[in-house]
């Protein structure tokens, strides 16, 4: 009889020291936090097939042209990142004030397919300036509607996370 | 083969018992221990990469994430994580006391509050193994902080089920399950094999044994191989080569002595003979002799006479040991030689006689006449009267009952009142028995198949010793009935 008992608990002690399935577990420290929450300037261009915006930290800005102007003019280190910038604008200006702003480019092409994604770098790139130059009146990027205007028709308004998903 | 015989005490069993138990503690351990390093691997492996894809994801929608955030910014963005992470699934995000879902729908009970404090309080990722509904679940949660690491106060928090996981591990158990019987099976056979080898080289040596036991002497274990059995198998070989030695030295010994008493007895035969006439002469002629001559011729004639008898018992008990006395079986009327007994030796007046006529028996006339009398002689010298022989039947055999009204016999005297040259009475060492009268008189009833036995009558009815005669109707005795090799010997007479 002991030599049985003996054996059982061996293998009861085996089975408590495996134990069976997915066990609860208690609170468990995984690393690092996840970062990245800006509120400086951002500049968007495409990557892929999404929009990739491009924090921009040091840039002094005084009014939305001078982003546009940002856009252009994309860092070196934006093409070894895998960036392109699809905004071809000729002339341009821009209007508005608080959260609507529109942007005048006569010639432009804001309609087709092809368009979604630099329109998406005008409208994020537009509105994220927008808040940045108005920080202290709180505009938020996402409430800031941009519509555009190729001379002939004014698409929009839209929002920055229409183009964002 | 002997047929297998599932005796739970017997070697066999407890060799196979000991191999699959063997068996079975080693699977177990051994899966036990590969289930949870499996375990543990399938887990780690889906947490790390769940926690890496739920920071990565986080990290990069949290730049297009406006702070503060409201309630519809927060859902988008648990959406956005929601969407980017594969499986879709359950996102909270949290700011203070703002709360969005990626599944507006689902139980966020999930997320324990131990996760939230720590979550809130480290500042650091954390995650737990949850139980839901009987379905294991990993939450992760984290805060997200802004570039540089200034806390933001958001925090994300992910809910994805394990049950792949689990599916994965269970179907470990299964394989094992599986594999266990055919496992233990062989260790079975493995140790019925074992338990051949062992056993068939015991089982030899056990009939051996028991052969040396039954006195075959030659009995011999076959030695074979160079193990531990083969030795015990020399040594048992060597042990009944000694004692065939011993016993064969011990025979040599026994056979010269009975030899010696033989010769010697036989020997002695005729100088007595010379000598008991010799005796009879001068004791006829004491009367006419002086007086001290004539004391003497008596007890010449006595002491010579006593030693006849001693020879001749002498010569008696060799015949019984060297197997050379024989039973003259014949049928006999019992009462008649009992009768014939006492008043041969002059006893009738001293010895009441219940002898019932018509009492038959197969046996021999002169044994049964030597046993009673050296029973009766006994009973005469050494107990007190009245003494009585009393002769009943079974339908089996006959007995003979003598009684007197002695003190009896010694309690110690009891198991040795048969012994040679036993003398109850150790003062007496000049009495006038030899001392092998009872001996004779068992050797006789053992003769015929039958016993005699020695008690003390209880005080209450009486006292003194009581011995009983016991003999089969129809001996059993090899050649004791056809009279091959009968021995012509004197009687016992009375000592």
């Amino acid at each position: 009889m002991s030599r049985l008992r003996t054996v059982a608990g061996a293998l009861v002690l085996a089975l408590v020291t495996a134990g069976c399935g997915v066990r609860p577990t208690g609170v468990v420290d995984g690393g690092e936090p996840a970062h990245g929450l800006t509120k400086d300037l951002r500049i968007y261009y495409v990557r892929g097939s999404a929009l990739q915006g491009v924090t921009r930290p040091d840039i002094s800005l005084q009014g939305l042209d001078g982003v546009l102007k940002l856009l252009s003019d994309m860092p070196a280190w934006g093409e070894e990142r895998g960036l392109v910038n699809l905004v071809q604008l000729g002339s341009y200006r821009i209007s508005g004030t608080g959260h609507r702003i529109t942007l005048h480019s006569p010639g432009a092409s804001f309609d087709s397919p092809r368009d979604r994604l630099p329109n998406g770098q005008l409208v994020c790139t537009l509105a994220r300036a927008q808040s940045f130059l108005h920080r202290d009146e709180a505009i938020r990027p996402d409430d800031v509607r941009v519509s555009l205007d190729d001379g002939e028709r004014t698409y929009g308004p839209y929002q920055c996370s229409q183009f964002l998903t | 083969m002997k047929r297998f015989r599932p005796r739970l005490g017997g070697l066999r069993a407890r060799l196979v018992i000991a191999f699959v138990l063997v068996a079975l503690i080693s699977t177990v351990t051994a899966t036990a221990l590969a289930y949870r390093e499996s375990r543990t691997a399938v887990l780690a492996r889906t947490q790390d990469a769940f926690q890496t894809d739920v920071r990565d994801r986080v990290d990069s929608v949290a730049p297009d994430f406006d702070m503060p955030p409201d309630v519809r910014t927060l859902t988008a963005m648990a959406d956005s994580v929601s969407s980017g992470l594969s499986g879709a699934p359950l996102v909270v995000t949290r700011y203070h006391d703002l709360t969005a879902s990626s599944d507006g729908l689902a139980d966020r009970t999930r997320i324990t509050p131990e996760l939230r404090s720590s979550v809130r309080s480290s500042g650091r990722t954390r995650f737990q193994r949850v139980e839901y509904r009987g379905r294991p679940y990993l939450v992760v949660g984290t805060p997200v902080t802004y570039e540089g690491g200034r806390v933001s106060g958001l925090e994300v928090f992910a809910v994805t089920s394990l049950l792949a996981e689990q599916e994965h591990t269970d179907a470990l158990l299964d394989s094992v399950r599986g594999g266990l019987p055919p496992v233990l099976g062989l260790a079975a056979v493995l140790a019925l094999l074992a338990a051949g080898t062992v056993l068939r080289p015991v089982r030899e040596l056990g009939r051996a044994t028991r052969r040396l036991a039954d006195g075959d002497l030659d009995s011999r274990a076959e030695v074979k191989g160079r193990d531990e059995l083969a030795r015990l198998a020399a040594d048992f070989n060597t042990t009944a080569d000694a004692l065939r030695a011993s016993v064969t030295g011990l025979r040599d010994q026994e056979a010269r002595a009975r030899r010696f008493v033989a010769d010697v007895s036989h020997e002695l035969r005729t100088p007595l003979t010379a000598m008991t006439m010799v005796a009879t002469v001068l004791d006829e002629d004491a009367a006419q002799l002086p007086s001290d001559a004539a004391r003497a011729a008596r007890t010449v004639s006595d002491e010579t006479a006593r030693l006849a008898r001693l020879v001749e018992d002498l010569m008696e008990m060799s015949r019984f040991d060297s197997g050379a006395a024989r039973l003259d079986a014949a049928e006999t009327d019992l009462a008649r030689t009992l009768r014939g007994t006492l008043e041969l030796r002059g006893w009738t007046g001293q010895v009441a006689a219940r002898l019932p006529e018509g009492i038959r028996a197969v046996v021999d006339r002169r044994r049964v006449d030597v046993a009673v009398a050296n029973l009766v002689g006994n009973a005469l010298r050494h107990g007190e009267p009245p003494v009585t022989v009393t002769l009943s039947a079974t339908a089996d055999g006959v007995t003979v009952e003598v009684t007197d009204r002695g003190p009896g016999l010694p309690p110690d005297a009891l198991d040795q009142v048969f012994d040679r040259f036993y003398k109850a009475d150790s003062a007496r060492t000049r009495s006038e028995g030899s001392g092998l009268g009872t001996a004779i008189a068992l050797e006789n009833a053992r003769l015929h198949g039958g016993t005699i036995e020695a008690a003390n009558r209880p005080a209450e009815k009486g006292g003194g010793a009581v011995f009983t005669l016991r003999l089969p109707r129809h001996p059993r005795q090899p050649g004791g009935q056809d009279g091959a090799g009968r021995e012509t010997a004197a009687g016992g007479g009375v000592r």
